[in-house]
Order: structure tokens, then sequence, then C-alpha cells
């Protein structure tokens, strides 16, 4: 691996605001392909804002996103919802599936518009709920499932489009401790086995302990 | 537009949408009901003249009429003769394709009333379900009821002032056939022999056929200025003496069902915003998970869409449902121009209890149809434009 294409996704000199106000600062960073690098800090310190940015979801005001040489902040809203569904995943703190579908509904839900083959699509989300371990409640909807179950059936959904970068914010936040801990398992057998670059954002120290790298952030600045 | 995603979230939450749906099938189901009612109502209305196949139907009321002795053959009240000079004014309207004229009598006999019609109007002759119609001077016929109830049938003989007929025929009066309904039908010149010896040529009813529909009430007005204390149905005055509110109605019927129609989609539109409102969030995350604008647009407006169309569906489900309930109700339309004896009612022949002929009014079910299309449309795009206004990240935001 040369030195190039070692990122996988970088962030120069980026800034938002909000209202007027500065939420985040100028910042940059680099992040290697195939970590788990977690982003930490205190409750409004600008986590979730900056990983709106990296995602695609929220506009810089300045600075430049750079995904595999492209910069995506300038991309259109229709361009960057096409990296998000081809390049990422999702996953947040309220699981945030939809409640009238089933759970393989929801896991097939991002590849729903562009899919002809419908039980193609069935049965691979049907493997990436094998895997994620969730398989057996595919046909339940979310009302029916468990907070760790949920989350599960989320992070499958976050699989189907076999991203680059999977995007998690607080995703143990909802949890319970043993739940948690299981998901993070789940995060770092994701980068084992399939190599999957996760980026995630947590006050959970525990959890950044198992981190290949830290971004810690305060006030909107990144301080170390 | 995805079938999966449009089954799951149209049926697994069909209760969000009842409320669109039921608003607009009322709306569609009281707009087809309303306009086919009025219409039922004015194509009954207009039956009694349309059974005798005339336009105008000319009679001279009385002026001192309830002086004159209640006992035998007599004119009724309200049919006096006409003058020849009044008939021969009248046959000279160009207007006028065909005049047959009958004469209408009373019979009080020993207590008992009925109506003699004699008149060689073809249409009437053709009313005859059995037997033959009358022609010569001893031959009448007889209303089926009327003859069932004095169980008379055809050859059996029946006295009339003294005077012995024989039956040759039974006549079954068409439905709304009032303008033309008697117990006893003759010919025109057996009538006027029965009513006196030496009158020639009296009459007191004619039935005016118009080379031009339209052209009636202009006839009317026309024939009024010369002989103003003459009474003449049209369609108009059935209509006005007999249904005068449903005439107002008629009037503004479109209007007013297109008001309810247009009231119905402001709510919907509502209904349909909030339900929007309610699926921000949803829509929140599909734009997160990378669905594009456009996806989301087709998937919603599909959705709306077929909320549209499944309440113009059920509005006409309702609507039938209606229409065949009303179709067992009789409706009363009456010639309030008729005066009879108080002592008659019983054996005027039955002239009420006449169902309204509903018919599925396609073009109705067009309009609403195509109104359905459009509010479809016209909620759609409202949708659409705020749909283009959810960002993901803020809805993300939002716990
Ligand atoms: N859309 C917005 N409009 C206005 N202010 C915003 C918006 N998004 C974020 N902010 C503000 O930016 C700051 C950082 O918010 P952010 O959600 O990124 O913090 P956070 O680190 O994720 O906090 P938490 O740990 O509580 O989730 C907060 O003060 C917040 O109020
Ligand atoms: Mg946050």
């Amino acid at each position: 691996m040369n030195e190039n294409n070692k990122y996988i996704l970088e962030a120069e000199n980026i800034n938002k605001h909000f209202e007027g106000l500065h939420i985040i600062k100028d910042v940059s960073l680099k992040i290697k392909s195939g970590e788990f690098v977690v982003i930490h800090g205190k409750s409004g310190s600008g986590k979730t804002t900056l990983l709106s940015l990296l995602s695609g979801l929220e506009k810089a005001d300045t600075g430049s996103i750079i995904l595999n040489k492209n910069n995506i902040n300038n991309q259109t809203e229709e361009e960057l919802a096409k990296t998000r569904r081809q390049q990422f995943g999702f996953v947040f703190q309220s699981f945030n599936l939809l409640s009238n579908l089933t759970a393989i509904e929801n896991v097939m839900l991002p590849l729903l518009p562009i899919t002809k083959d419908i039980s193609n699509l069935k049965n691979s989300s049907l493997d990436i709920m094998k895997y994620i371990g969730i398989d057996h409640r595919k046909d339940h909807l979310p009302s029916k499932l468990s907070g760790g179950e949920k989350q599960r059936v989320a992070i499958s959904r976050a699989l189907i489009n076999n991203p680059q970068i999977l995007f998690a914010d607080e995703p143990t936040g909802n949890l319970d401790s043993t739940t948690g801990k299981a998901v993070i398992d789940l995060f770092l057998r994701l980068k084992n086995e399939r190599k999957l670059t996760i980026i995630l954002v947590t006050h959970d120290q525990e959890i950044v302990k198992l981190a290949d790298s830290v971004i810690e952030i305060k006030d909107g600045e990144i301080v170390c | 537009m995805n079938t999966i995603f449009l089954k799951a979230e149209f049926f697994r939450n069909i209760s969000s949408r009842i409320y669109s749906i039921l608003f607009l099938a009322l709306a569609i189901c009281f707009f087809v009901s309303f306009n086919t009612f009025i219409d039922g109502y004015f194509q009954t209305a207009l039956l009694p003249l349309k059974n005798i196949d005339a336009h105008l139907v000319i009679k001279k009321s009385m002026s001192n009429n309830l002086t004159t002795e209640m006992k035998g053959i007599r004119l009724p009240f309200s049919n006096d003769i006409f003058s020849e000079n009044e008939i021969s004014t009248i046959k000279k309207f160009s207007l006028i394709h065909e005049i047959n004229s009958a004469l209408l009598l009373w019979d009080m006999d020993q207590g008992k009333f009925r109506t003699i019609l004699g008149t060689n109007f073809n249409k009437i002759k053709s009313w005859i379900s059995t037997g033959k119609y009358p022609y010569s001077e001893s031959e009448i016929a007889l209303e089926k009821h009327f003859a069932k109830f004095y169980q008379l049938k055809i050859g059996d003989s029946f006295k009339i002032n003294g005077k012995i007929f024989s039956i040759t025929g039974l006549i079954e009066i068409k439905e709304g056939g009032q303008l033309a309904a008697a117990n006893i039908y003759m010919p025109l010149n057996t009538a006027q022999k029965l009513f006196s010896s030496d009158a020639i040529n009296t009459q007191n009813l004619l039935y005016l056929k118009l080379n031009q529909n339209e052209k009636a009430e202009m006839l009317k007005d026309d024939i009024l200025k010369i002989f103003p204390y003459l009474k003449i149905t049209s369609s108009d005055s059935i209509l006005e003496s007999s249904v005068g509110m449903i005439v107002i109605a008629k009037k503004f019927s479109f209007f007013i069902s297109t008001l309810t129609l247009l009231f119905a989609f402001a709510i919907i539109i509502k209904t349909m915003m909030f339900s929007i409102h309610e699926r921000t969030h949803d829509i929140g995350i599909l734009k997160a998970i990378g669905w594009t604008n456009n996806e989301v647009k087709s998937q919603i407006f599909t959705e709306t869409f077929i909320t549209a169309l499944t309440g113009c569906f059920v509005g006409i489900i309702f609507n039938l449902i209606i229409l065949y309930i009303l179709s067992f109700i009789p409706i009363n339309i009456q010639d309030t121009s008729e005066i009879l004896p108080s002592s008659a009612s019983s054996f005027v022949v039955e002239k009420n209890g006449m169902t309204l002929p509903f018919t599925i009014k396609w073009k109705l079910y067009l309009y609403a149809f195509i109104a359905t299309i459009m509010i479809g449309v016209i909620t759609g795009k409202i949708i659409i434009q705020k749909i283009l206004k959810i960002k993901p990240s803020e809805v993300l935001r939002r716990i």
C-alpha cells in the first residue's frame, strides 16, 4: 500500500457554522483504510456535526472532504445521496428503523429503489442478517424487537451496500452495557473479518480503549 | 417507486390514511349521489309528459265550478270545454307538430265517482295491455286496476249514465301517466255524445307535440299571452309546482357539489400534510441512507396517489350503495293543477309511487376520477416541496 491510498478519508480545514455559532473549527484529519476510529468528546463538543460532515449528511462551509481523491464537499445533494448509498453505512444511537417495515425490509431499504432483482436483494440481506446473528427476527416489525436486536438490524442495513466506511453515532447509547459490548464486538469483528473502516462517535472511555486511533474533540476543535 | 415499500407503508399503516380516504370517499359519494339524485328526480318529474309523448298539455279551469250539480256526467272542475276560437287559434301556431285532443269527464253514479277519458290519441291507445282500444260507439276500455277492483274483464258489459258499453280492452297507465289518467277510456266522439247529445266538437284537454323540444316554454308563453286563463302543463311547470326546492337545487347542484369537493380536498390536503409531517423522520432516514430526492418523491407521490384513488373507489362504492337504496324509495310527483272532489280520491288512478330512475352516470364518475387525479397531483406537488426541504442531518438530530 503506498502513501496515497492509505487514507480512505481526509478532511482539510473544514469549518461549520450553525446560526452564527462556529461549531467545527478548522478541522483537518486523515482516516486510514480498515481502521477503527473513535471520535470522542464531551456532549455538545461537535462530534455528531463532525460525523455528519465526514459522511456527507451535512456540507462544510469551507474546506474539503476527500473520499478516494474526490472532494465530496463539492457534490450536489443528489450526488451526495449516491455517495452515501454506494460508499457509506450508517448506524445511529436511536436505531432509526422504519416502523412499518419488517427487519429484513429495513435491511433491504437502502438499495430498494435501485434493485430490479428483489429476491436477490432479499437473499443478500438474509446473508448479512445471518452474519450479524439477527436472521431469526427477519419478519418482525421493529416494535417487536429489543434494543440490541434493533441495532443488529440497523447494522445489517448499514452493510447491505457493502460500504467502504461505516459511520456510527453513539451506537451503544441506548443499550445496556452487556448489549452495548456485544455491538462493539460486532464492529470489531466487521473490522477484522471484512476490513471495514469504522468511524464511531462515543463518549464511552471503554470503547475509546479499543480504537485504532482516537480523535479527541473539544469545542469543535481537535485536541489530539 | 417500490412495491415492497409501498405495500408496507400503505397496508401496514392504513390507519394513518383512513381519514384521507374516508374524506375523499364521502366527498365523491356526495358529489355523484347528489347530482344523480337531482337528475333522476328531473327525469321522473318529466315522465308524465314523456309518457304521453307531448310537450304541452292544455286545459281550462271552470270559472263557476263548485256550483254545478254533482250528479251524472259532468266536466271536471279543472277541465272546461275549449271554445272554437281557442282551438283554432292554438292550431295556427307553426311550432306545433301534432295536436291530440281529449274530453275528460267525471261520472257521479250513485255515490261512485269515476273518470272517463275520450280520446283517439295513438299514444294513449298504445297503453292497452290486453284486448284492443275501443273504436265503436258502444265500446270502452278500462284501466287495469279499476277493472280488477270491480272484477270486470274483456267482453263484460258496463253501464255509464244508463247506457250499456262492452269492454274491449284493459289499459295500463304508464308510470307518471297522470296527464292522461282515467278509469274508463273510449273514442273521443263516444265521450262527446255521452256528455251531450248535441255537442259536436267538445274537447277539454289538448296534447301538443312540437317540432322543437326546446321551444315549449316559448310557445306556452305565446299562448298564455292570448289566453291567459288557460292552464298549460310543461316540463318547467311540473318541476316548479311539484319540486320547487329541487329546481333550485338543480340550478346550483354542480356548484354545490363542486364546493363540497373543494372543501373535502382542502381537508384531504391538510390530513396528507399532517401525515407527511409525521413521516418527516422516515423521509430523513431514507435520505440519510442514500435515497435520492427523486426516489423519495416518487415513492411518496405514489402513496398519495394510491390513497386518493382508493378514496375515489370507496366513494363510488358508497354511491352505488346509496343509489341502490334510493331506488326502492318511492317519490311523489303531483300535478297540483288537478282538483278532485273530496269523495273521489279513492278511485283516481294510482298515479303516485314512482321511483327514481337511477342510472349510473359515467360522466359523473369521470368527473370524480379527474378530480381525484387532480387532488392527487396537487397534494403530491405540495408534499414534494416539503420533502425537498427535509434535511437528513436535522431529522437525525431529533430523537
Ligand atoms: N442544525 C443545528 N442548528 C443549530 N445548532 C446546531 C445544529 N447542529 C448542531 N448544533 C449545535 O452544535 C453544537 C454541537 O452539536 P453536536 O450535536 O455536534 O454535539 P455532540 O458532540 O454530538 O453532542 P452529544 O454528545 O450531546 O450528541 C451544539 O451546541 C449544537 O447545539
Ligand atoms: Mg451527538
